[in-house]
């Protein structure tokens, strides 16, 4: 491998013929990948405990373990690897065994540069869209708890902004909440954007952003459209802005907010990522009316309070 | 008539092998479509669903991979199980690699068949189980976190508890103020008699393990001495019990129990689901309790507003 270059990915090679490690090495180094190599399943299960690799190549027949006990260790206890059998005993039986226990490929030898460099880059491609989505998954089960746990509405917004931004890895957020008594949305708060950018001015008439008022959809603008469709398109330029997604904070249909996320580059959601984006709305949605009717029993409180003059307090305390 | 176990598409070019796979499904009740082509399977999906496509490999025009792709394509939930009598393990390795939940090789017997098939169903049934659990789940999350009302957070919770794990009933208890009893807040599926049997002391067994933050399984109430009240629960019906701790920033405030009707253990996954779930509601708990606290202040200042200025009553 050349030096000082990131690999493209690490692959753990068990084979127990030293032959075998030097062209499979020789293949997938000259294709950019790190490469080390097992002559025993132990040890290499031993080395998969040790560094995460993005994927494992295993020989069916090792002298200590059968192969098969590779593929379904790795598949069992690190779900973040890739396994892939080769063998030069190819069977329809082993092929099956070991892609019923979670082998991604199975790969008879001899084969030709070529096909290793397909099998391989399939593999993790897969691998990596397996981890990617429970990565997702995992952060948005925990974005969720935080903003469930939590009724103090300053501390819930910044947590809606922040997990938003942690979930979809977007440049930025923001939430409005819609004031009944102005017909407005009014920033409530914001993540991962510059002062100057929330200080542009008054937001109130963003054109998408009450389009999301009427419609009740999300609504996607991306740059070549930010002259039409937003109030600032220059000050959005300017922030590094190239894609905008505005989602309606709704409960049961009614409009009570717009979470606003903010790309760097274009908007590009997987349908996954859309789906996760609307679920997580609408639990920050049902949050957000949780904290703000708590907050407005808090304000009553106050209100009375601060009506009673001082002594007169102490005296309702005291009786 | 039974009720069919499972519907089958049967695929392959050659009308004896569909006669005979027909005849060994159908005599063990499954439902079964033949079909002799790629494109006509792929019609029949449009307008059905199935639970199991069997194709042949080899086949003119549409073969069986790509038949199986198609078919993937239309229903990704559809279980394929290839069969040929020209295996290869190229063919295998391909199969497998689209989806497939087998490959075997013809001749068969109706043995090896059906054992595989009853298989595929079991699986399909585990895994449609999950899924409705977990759409029910998103369901109920929802709906307690829609509501600051505590009683009807409580209510809430052990509704969708039964709902989900298709138990016969929860209750959920709340630790009163000295920390030393469990108190029944909400029940669901359980007689009320049953659940003002008296209070749970915290120091018995089971209490004093949901206080470590642990669950705790009794297979059945009915013996089990850990139980305190094993003649109620005979009478009540109650085969197993499976109680885990509400917990909230790690401190327990409760507990949630399920009761079964006949004595079972519980998978993995289901005792991973409770505390998912008990997690998940501790939460909308704590904030309905809180806001309560903070209505509770509200109104009492109110009324104290009220007697201050109006102590003889004449208003």
């Amino acid at each position: 491998m050349s030096a000082g270059k990131k690999p493209k990915a690490t692959i753990l090679v068990i084979d127990d013929e030293q032959i075998v490690h030097e062209s499979v090495r020789r293949v997938l180094e000259d294709a950019g990948y790190a490469v080390d190599s097992a002559l025993r399943v132990d040890q290499a299960l031993s080395m998969v405990s040790e560094s995460s690799y993005d994927v494992v190549l295993t020989d069916l027949m090792v002298p200590d373990r059968s192969g098969m006990d590779a593929v379904e260790v790795i598949v069992r206890d690190h779900p973040d690897t890739g396994v892939v059998m080769f063998t030069g005993f190819a069977t329809v039986d082993s092929a099956i065994k070991s892609m019923k226990l979670g082998a991604l490929d199975y790969l008879p030898k001899p084969f030709t540069p070529a096909e290793l460099l397909q099998v391989v880059e399939r593999a993790l491609a897969k691998t990596i869209k397996a981890r990617r989505d429970r990565e997702i998954e995992r952060t948005y089960a925990t974005a969720e708890k935080a903003i469930k746990s939590s009724l103090d509405l300053k501390e819930l917004l910044n947590l809606i902004g922040a997990s938003v931004v942690g979930l979809l890895k977007v440049k930025g957020s923001a939430v409005f909440l819609y004031k009944k008594a102005e017909e407005a949305l009014e920033l409530a708060s914001s993540y991962g954007l510059s002062d100057e950018y929330l200080q542009k001015g008054v937001l109130l008439s963003e054109k998408s952003i009450s389009a999301v008022l009427n419609s009740v959809k999300p609504i996607v603008v991306q740059q070549e459209d930010f002259d039409k469709e937003l109030q600032y398109p220059a000050e959005a330029r300017k922030e590094g802005i190239a894609g905008i997604m505005s989602v309606p904070l709704t409960i049961n249909g009614t409009v009570i907010g717009v979470l606003r996320i903010y790309s760097a580059d274009r908007l590009s959601l997987t349908d996954e990522e859309t789906d996760l984006l609307l679920r997580f709305s609408e639990q920050a949605a049902r949050a957000l009316e949780n904290a703000m009717a708590y907050e407005r029993v808090k304000e009553d409180i106050e209100g009375i309070k601060r009506g009673i003059p001082g002594p007169v307090r102490k005296r309702i305390q005291e009786a | 008539m039974d009720k069919k176990r499972g519907k089958i598409l049967v695929l392959d070019d050659e009308q004896i092998v569909l006669d005979s796979l027909s005849r060994i499904l159908g005599e063990e009740n499954y439902a079964v479509t033949p079909c002799r082509a790629g494109r006509d399977a792929v019609e029949l999906l449009k307008q059905d669903r199935f639970d199991i496509l069997i194709t042949d490999l080899k086949m003119p025009g549409m073969d069986g991979l790509q038949a199986m792709e198609s078919l993937y394509e239309i229903d990704p939930d559809i279980s394929m199980i290839m069969i040929t009598a020209y295996a290869t393990v190229d063919s295998a390795v391909k199969a497998m690699r689209m989806g497939a939940v087998d490959y075997i090789r013809k001749p068969f017997t109706p043995d090896q068949l059906l054992e595989l098939v009853n298989k595929v169903m079991e699986d399909r049934k585990a895994k449609f189980e999950k899924r409705y659990r977990e759409d029910t789940f998103e369901e109920i999350k929802t709906a307690i976190s829609s509501t600051l009302n505590l009683r009807e957070v409580l209510d809430l919770i052990v509704q969708g508890v039964v709902k989900i794990m298709k138990v016969k009933g929860s209750t959920l208890s709340l630790l009163d103020k000295t920390r030393e009893n469990l108190r029944v807040l909400a029940y669901s599926g359980l007689s009320r008699e049953y659940v003002e049997k008296g209070p749970l002391e915290a120091t018995r067994s089971i209490s004093d393990t949901i206080l470590r933050g642990k669950h705790t399984w009794v297979e059945n109430a009915v013996e089990d001495p850990r139980i305190q009240y094993p003649l109620e629960a005979k009478r009540e019906g109650i085969g197993s019990i499976l109680s885990v701790p509400l917990l909230v920033r790690n401190k327990v405030i409760g507990a949630l129990r399920v009761y079964t009707s006949e004595p079972r253990a519980f998978s993995e996954e289901e005792v991973r689901f409770l505390y998912g779930f008990a997690e998940q509601v501790a939460l909308a708990i704590e904030n309905a309790k809180t806001y309560e606290d903070v209505k509770d202040d509200y109104e009492a200042l109110r009324d104290d507003l009220w007697d201050y200025f109006d102590r003889d009553g004449l208003m």
